[in-house]
C-alpha cells in the first residue's frame, strides 16, 4: 500500500517569492520522514506541494517534479482529486467537520468515493478508529457531534478520517502543535504504529518530536533542503553548520 | 506498545542568557511542549490566505465561540473604571429604550384595536369579509396575501441569493466579483417606490403578455397555486418584486456567512479528495447553515413588512385566494390604502388590528428563527 514519493527540483512560488527552492528529496515508504526548520522556511509549503493543495491558491506556482511511486503527480495523467485520496493530509489545527457526528466524519470521504457501504462501512469505521487509537474512547458515542471531543481526540479523529480513504501516503503538518503533552504523546505513538502501513511525512518544529518519531529527517532553511538523512545521524553529527546551529538551538 | 529507540537525540542545551526561543527549554522534560506562541506565528495559512475569516458577520454569532474577556493590567486607573461603568450604563439604557419602544408600540396597537377584538375576538383572524360600508371586517385575506407573497418571494430569492453568494465567495475571480457585488448593492439601494413603478410599467405588462402564459403552459402550470393567467397585477407579480427586494439582503449576508467559514474546513474536505463543489456543498454550506438560515429570515422579515412596492403591484382586491395569478391584498397594503379614509372608529380599529397581527407575525417568525439558529448553531 505505502508508496515512495520523490521530488526533483521542486520549486514553489507565491507571486515572486520562492518559498521552496529546487528541492530533491526521496521519501521512502513504510517510514516516517520528519521535516524540521525555523518558521517560514517552507515546510508547510513543501508538504502541500505533495498533494497539490497549492492548486487552490491562485498566486502559487509549482515547478519541478513530484512522483508518487512512478507516477508524476503534476503530469497530465493525474487527476488531483484522485491524488488526494492517495496522499492524505492532517492539518496543524484539528479540523473535524463540526456539523457531522464522529461516525459521519469518518464515513464522509469513503461514501463520496464509493469505497464502502452498509456493514462494510461500519467495519471501516471501527478499523480506522482503532488504527487512530480512538475507538475505545468513542465507541459508545459515535453519533455524538465531533465537537464534543477534546482537542487531542479531534486530531486523532482527523487522522482516522484521513485513513478512511485508504491513502498510500499521509502528510501531517505539525499535527501536535496545538495539543497538550499527553495528547501529543498519543499522536506520536500513533504515528509510530502507522508507519508499518503508510508512508508518513510529518512537519514539526519540535526537534525532540522529530527525534522520537522519525526515521529520516530533512532540515529546511529559507526554502532550501539543507540536509537530509537518517534521523540519528542528522541529530548526532550534522554535516552542515546551519543544521548544527539549528538543532543545538542557536537560532530558530 | 514498543518504544522507538530513538531517544538518544540530545536535548538542545539551554544557554544561559542565550537567545533561546520560547519553545527551547522544553528539551529537558523529554515531552514535547506545544509551542503555542510560535505556532500562531507559524501558520501563514491563517494569515495571508484568509483575511476572510476576520470578517465576522453578526450572523456568525452562534458559531463563533465567545472569547473570554482578558483582564486589564494591574494599574487600572479609577478614571478608566468610571468611564467603563458609565459606558455600561449608557449601553444598558439604550437597550432598555429599544425594548420599551417595542412594548409601547405593541401596547398602543393593542389599545387602538380594542373595538375590533371586542366585536369579533380571535375570529377576526379567520373572517374573510372586509366591507367598511357595512362595518364588516376580517383579516384573513390580508394575512394570506402577505404570507403567500413573502414565502414565494423567499422561495425564489433564496436559491438565487445562495448561488450568488457561493459564486462571490468561492469561485468568482476579482473582475467578476467586484462588479457583481456592486450590482447587488445597487439593487439594495433602489427605493421601493421606484421598484413599484418598474413593476407597474414594465413587469406587470410583461407578466400579462408573456410570463404568466408561459408559466401556465410549462410543467409548473400544473401546480395548484397557478390558475388561469389573468391581469398583470397579482400575487405572483408582487412576489417577484419582493424577491428582487430581499435578494440583496440574503445574498450579501449569506456571502458574509460563507466567507466566515474557516478555510481549514474547506481544506479538510479538499484534502479528502472532494471536488471544490463537493466541499462547498457538504462542508461550507453545512458549516454556514444557521447563518444562511438567519439571512433568509431577515429577508422574510423585510418581505413581510414591505409596503409600497407590494401595494403598487399586488392588485388590491380583497379576496381569499391561493391562486398566485389572481390579484390579492396584503396587510401592509390595506393599512396604507385605507387608514387615511377610514371614517368609522371600527374601521380604524380594524386596520390597527391588522397592524397588530403583522407585528405579532414578524415577532413570532423572528423568535422561531432565533431558536432554530441556536439549535443549529449549537
Ligand atoms: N498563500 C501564501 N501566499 C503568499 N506567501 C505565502 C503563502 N503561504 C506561505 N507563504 C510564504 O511562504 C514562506 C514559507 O511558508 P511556510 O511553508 O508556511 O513555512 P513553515 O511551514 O516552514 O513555517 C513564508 O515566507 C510564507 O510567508
Ligand atoms: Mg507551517
Amino acid at each position: 500500500m505505502a508508496e515512495r514519493m520523490t521530488t526533483r527540483q521542486l520549486t514553489v512560488r507565491f507571486g515572486n517569492a520562492e518559498a521552496v527552492r529546487r528541492v530533491d528529496m526521496e521519501i521512502p515508504p513504510r517510514s516516517v520522514t520528519a521535516i524540521i526548520g525555523p518558521s517560514g522556511c517552507g515546510k508547510t509549503t513543501f508538504l502541500r506541494a505533495l498533494n497539490r493543495m497549492h492548486d487552490f491558491t491562485p498566486v502559487a506556482r509549482v515547478e519541478g517534479s513530484v512522483r508518487l511511486g512512478d507516477r508524476e503527480i503534476y503530469g497530465n495523467g493525474m487527476n488531483p482529486v484522485e491524488l488526494r485520496t492517495r496522499v492524505g493530509m492532517v492539518f496543524q489545527r484539528p479540523n473535524p467537520f463540526p456539523t457531522m457526528s464522529i461516525r459521519q466524519n469518518v464515513t464522509y470521504a469513503p461514501k463520496r468515493h464509493g469505497l464502502a457501504r452498509g456493514p462494510e462501512l461500519e467495519e471501516l469505521v471501527e478499523r480506522v478508529l482503532r488504527q487512530a487509537a480512538l475507538w475505545d474512547e468513542v465507541k459508545d458515542r459515535l453519533d455524538h457531534s465531533a465537537t464534543s471531543l477534546s482537542g487531542g481526540q479531534q486530531q486523532r479523529l482527523c487522522i482516522a478520517r484521513a485513513l478512511a480513504v485508504e491513502p498510500q501516503v499521509l502528510l501531517m503538518d505539525e499535527p501536535a502543535s496545538a495539543l497538550d503533552p499527553t495528547a501529543t504523546q498519543k499522536i506520536e505513538d500513533l504515528i509510530y504504529d502507522l508507519k508499518q502501513e503508510y508512508t508518513i511525512v510529518i512537519v514539526t518544529h519540535n526537534m525532540q518530536q522529530a527525534g522520537r518519531v522519525s526515521d529520516h529527517t530533512a532540515f529546511f532553511y529559507m526554502g532550501h533542503l539543507i540536509e537530509y538523512g537518517a534521523t540519528d545521524d542528522l541529530f548526532t553529527n550534522p554535516r552542515n553548520e546551519r543544521t548544527e546551529a539549528y538543532i543545538t538551538g542557536r537560532f530558530g | 506498545m514498543v518504544e522507538p529507540d530513538l531517544r538518544r537525540v540530545p536535548g538542545p542545551p539551554v544557554e544561559a542568557g542565550g537567545a533561546a526561543g520560547p519553545g527551547r527549554a522544553a528539551g529537558r522534560s523529554g515531552v514535547a511542549r506545544p509551542e503555542s506562541g510560535r505556532a500562531a506565528a507559524a501558520s501563514p495559512w491563517a494569515a495571508p490566505l484568509s483575511p476572510r475569516t476576520e470578517t465576522l458577520s453578526p450572523l456568525a454569532g452562534p458559531l463563533s465561540p465567545r472569547r473570554g474577556g482578558h483582564r486589564p493590567p494591574a494599574p487600572f486607573r479609577l478614571r478608566d473604571r468610571l468611564v467603563q461603568r458609565w459606558f455600561r450604563y449608557a449601553t444598558g439604557l439604550v437597550a432598555a429604550l429599544v425594548v420599551a419602544v417595542t412594548l409601547i408600540v405593541a401596547h398602543q396597537l393593542w389599545v387602538g384595536s380594542q373595538s375590533t377584538w371586542q366585536e369579533w375576538g380571535l375570529s377576526f383572524l379567520t373572517r374573510t369579509e372586509w366591507n367598511p360600508v357595512r362595518g364588516e371586517f376580517g383579516a384573513l385575506p390580508f394575512i394570506a396575501g402577505t404570507l403567500l407573497t413573502s414565502l414565494m418571494a423567499l422561495a425564489m430569492a433564496v436559491p438565487v441569493s445562495l448561488g450568488i453568494a457561493i459564486l462571490l465567495s468561492e469561485y468568482a475571480p476579482r473582475f467578476v466579483r467586484d462588479p457583481l457585488i456592486f450590482i447587488v448593492e445597487l439593487l439594495a439601494a433602489i427605493p421601493s417606490v421606484v421598484l413599484g413603478l418598474w413593476g407597474i410599467f414594465v413587469l406587470a405588462p410583461l407578466m400579462q403578455s408573456r410570463i404568466l402564459p408561459a408559466i401556465a403552459a410549462s410543467p409548473l402550470g400544473w401546480l395548484p397555486i397557478f390558475g388561469e393567467p389573468g391581469p398583470g397585477y397579482n400575487l405572483f407579480t408582487a412576489s417577484v418584486i419582493l424577491a428582487i427586494m430581499v435578494l440583496p439582503i440574503i445574498a450579501s449576508l449569506s456571502r458574509e456567512v460563507l466567507l466566515a467559514v474557516p478555510l481549514d474546513q474547506k481544506e479538510a474536505a479538499l484534502a479528502l479528495g472532494s471536488t471544490r463543489w463537493e466541499a462547498v456543498q457538504h462542508v461550507v454550506l453545512a458549516y454556514g447553515r444557521s447563518g444562511i438560515f438567519s439571512a433568509a429570515i431577515l429577508g422574510l422579515a423585510r418581505a413581510l413588512g414591505e409596503t409600497m412596492a407590494v401595494t403598487m403591484t399586488i392588485g388590491n382586491r380583497v379576496a381569499l385566494t391561493f391562486d398566485y395569478f389572481e390579484p390579492g391584498y396584503s396587510m401592509t397594503a390595506i393599512i396604507a390604502n385605507e387608514l387615511r379614509e377610514a371614517a368609522t372608529e371600527l374601521h380604524v380599529s380594524a386596520l390597527v388590528a391588522v397592524g397588530l397581527v403583522l407585528f405579532c407575525l414578524s415577532f413570532v417568525l423572528n423568535a422561531a428563527a432565533r431558536l432554530l439558529v441556536l439549535r443549529l448553531g449549537r
